[in-house]
């Protein structure tokens, strides 16, 4: 079980009697979804089967070109619980490269242990430990990525959970100070969720009774402060089954994200923006392994549709980017210039969703 | 307004400021100085002309006493007094000149215990009659004040994407009539209001590329005809436009690293001086500003590169004519 699967969990009949009947309301009120949009399963395999290598390959030389100087905030590691759930879908995948991608994103918190340790005990240090104040961004995405790698606990793990733990702020959220890279920098719900992710995972078993608190306070927040991006939305589902909120709350959540859903199928960043790859897989991805929205309802393939057709002939999926742009520019190689890092980050959302329709592969 | 003279001080994003001829030292000189915010160099830079003539600095990056940390906007008011803003102080730095004389510093911003500013930052601009605005990016609204010590303190916005709401507001500017121009930033478009109350709100453009269409709206400024000129950050574009309908939509300025004329890679500031030459700072890895005579990009010229001494910038953002 990765970290996108195990995030399924079980919301009853009651939510999907709601969904189906969104659904049959949805189909009644956007005529122009006939039948055959409905996508094809060798479709969408042949889809993630162009994708998948082009993701493995741009983070590669995204490591090369970058000559390991930074470990992307941009692609935020999620490579990992692509690479992941395609092989759980039994996909063939490049097992080199994704060891060298989990090495990569391990080996970054293994070379900081000591000055997280010493900002754990000692507030002062917390300044050098986090320069770039994003400290919460990255180690969120990237425990999550590494647990659906299924790498296990350690000292160095622990060591960055207890780092973030120290970091939650009084109302209960996690935030950063950094200046925000919308949208995947941009949302304290997005560092919140992966917050209550991670400690759950690489939490140490001795900080139980604290990380429990500091889950109840994240819970707190995440049902009492509005969402308005498509990442607050679906993050917050994130968060709140993985803290555990009760089943009518998260159902709540579902459908809010659910409801979002636009003519076209996809999800757009902000009400104020046109459908992307990359709101429509977060908002897919999440719903499924979130929220139980089952990939054979018409919803989702509504979603795994406008996917499909946009897809990029290379296997990427162009969105154009927002972030402000405050690192020396470069290029990863992978397509689509500027824009090169919310695409791939839209590739990698776009691939989990339509891996999602995926059977699973029995392991052993 | 017959008697003043318009100064363009892009003020952070420039702000239209009218100054009475006799009580502006800059206004009989032959070439105006520019100011610019260097954000990620925590200082401010003066230099007299695009080679870099008379560079000074103010700050240091340090964190000690009178310290800038990632100012953004700048301007000048009539009397040449510099205002900063910063992005991860909220407050405002007000000081006589490069020295830092007379330092003083104004918190009219709501202090509070999250990080505030994360988008373009607080920007800032001064009127005819001294009162001084701001951005407040964090929390999504606008902010007057009528000196330092905060007297008749304002504010207007929520945040939202309706009337009357902001979305990370950026650049801010006021024209011949007192009116306040927004950059909206994450609302992709430009707003004006009459007034500290919004009265005759109107706003102006939508998410996209296309005519009539903003990604990250950031500096804002008007030149002596009171046109607006936008930094279309995100678009790696200049927009200018003559009024809130979008009349005579004209832009210029594609994406490219490269120095060469046409080029920008997020626009950040701007501002245009007496002779309606336009300035326009880069935050991106471009790290230098640019001025063009016109909006045909005639007589493109720059100057700047990345780093930390003569010559170099780190992110630049406000920029301001004067």
């Amino acid at each position: 079980m990765n970290g996108v699967t195990c995030l399924r969990s079980n919301l009853g009949n009651r939510l999907m009697r709601t969904w189906l009947i969104l659904l049959v309301l949805g189909a009644a009120a956007l005529p122009g979804w006939a039948d055959d949009a409905v996508p094809d399963a060798r479709t969408i395999r042949l889809a993630i089967e162009r994708s998948l290598p082009l993701l493995q390959a741009g983070a590669k030389s995204f490591r090369d070109r970058s000559e390991g100087r930074c470990i992307s905030c941009h692609h935020q590691g999620l490579v990992l619980p692509t690479v992941a759930l395609a092989r759980e879908r039994g996909f063939a995948v490049d097992e080199i490269l994704a060891r060298a991608e989990i090495e990569r994103v391990h080996g970054f918190y293994v070379r900081r242990q000591d000055r997280y340790a010493t900002a754990v005990s000692n507030p002062a240090a917390r300044q050098q430990a986090d320069p770039f104040g994003n400290f919460n961004v990255h180690a969120g995405y990237w425990l999550w990525a590494l647990a659906a790698e299924k790498v296990p606990p350690d000292r160095f793990t622990a060591t960055t959970a207890r780092l973030l733990a120290t970091k939650q702020l009084d109302d209960g959220c996690w935030s950063f100070t950094d200046t925000a890279r919308a949208p995947m920098q941009a949302s304290d719900f997005t560092t919140t969720a992966l917050a209550v992710f991670a400690l759950q995972r690489y939490g140490a078993k001795e900080d139980a009774v604290s990380i429990s608190h500091r889950l109840e306070a994240a819970q707190k927040w995440l049902l009492k402060t509005p969402p308005r991006t498509t990442d607050d939305k679906a993050f917050r589902l994130f968060g709140l089954n993985w803290s555990d909120a009760p089943t009518e709350r998260r159902q709540r959540a579902a459908d809010e994200l659910l409801m979002d859903q636009r003519a076209d199928g996809g999800w757009g960043q902000q009400d104020n923006m046109p459908s992307d790859a990359y709101a429509t897989g977060l908002a897919l991805a999440m719903l499924h392994h979130g929220g139980d929205l089952p990939v054979a309802s018409a919803t989702y393939q509504r979603g795994i549709t406008y996917l499909l057709v946009r897809q990029q002939p290379d296997g990427s999926w162009f969105v154009k980017t927002r972030a402000i742009p405050t690192n020396p520019y470069f290029e990863s190689r992978f397509p689509h210039g500027k824009s090169q890092f919310i695409s791939y980050a839209a590739t990698c959302w776009a691939t989990m969703a339509l891996l999602a329709s995926e059977p699973a592969i029995p392991s052993d | 307004m017959a008697a003043t003279l318009i100064v363009q001080c892009g003020g952070c994003a420039g702000n239209a400021q009218p100054v009475t001829a006799k009580s502006t030292p800059a206004a009989t000189s032959e070439q105006p100085r520019i100011y610019i915010a260097d954000w990620a160099n925590h200082r401010i830079v003066r230099i007299n002309d695009m080679r870099g003539s008379g560079w000074v600095t103010y700050g240091d990056g340090g964190n000690g006493e009178n310290a800038l940390r990632f100012p953004v906007g700048i301007c000048l008011d009539s009397s040449g007094r510099l205002h900063i803003t910063e992005q991860y102080h909220t407050r405002i730095v007000q000081m006589d000149d490069m020295l830092g004389a007379n330092w003083r510093t104004c918190e009219p911003l709501r202090s509070d215990t999250k990080p505030v500013n994360k988008f373009a930052g607080s920007w800032i601009c001064v009127d005819a009659a001294g009162r001084i605005y701001l951005t407040y990016d964090g929390e999504h609204r606008i902010v007057r004040v009528d000196d330092m010590n905060g007297v008749n303190r304002v504010e207007f916005g929520t945040e939202g994407s309706g009337l009357g709401q902001f979305h990370y507001p950026a650049g801010i500017a006021v024209d011949d009539s007192g009116r306040i121009y927004v950059a909206d930033f994450d609302n992709f478009r430009v707003v004006r209001i009459d007034d500290m109350q919004g009265t005759n709100w109107v706003a102006f453009g939508s998410y996209g590329s296309e005519r009539g269409q903003f990604i990250n709206p950031c500096g804002i400024c008007l030149d002596r005809e009171q046109r607006i000129y936008v930094a279309d950050q995100g678009n790696d574009r200049i927009v200018r436009i003559e009024d809130m309908q979008g009349t005579n939509w004209t832009t210029i300025g594609s994406f490219g690293t490269a120095n060469e004329p046409g080029l920008l890679y997020a626009p950040t500031g701007i501002c245009v001086d007496r002779a309606g030459k336009i300035y326009v700072t880069q935050c991106s890895s471009n790290h230098r500003l640019v001025r063009m005579d016109d909006m045909t990009g005639a007589n493109w010229t720059s100057f700047g590169s990345g780093g930390i001494g003569f010559g170099n910038f780190a992110s630049p953002a406000g920029i301001c004519v004067w």
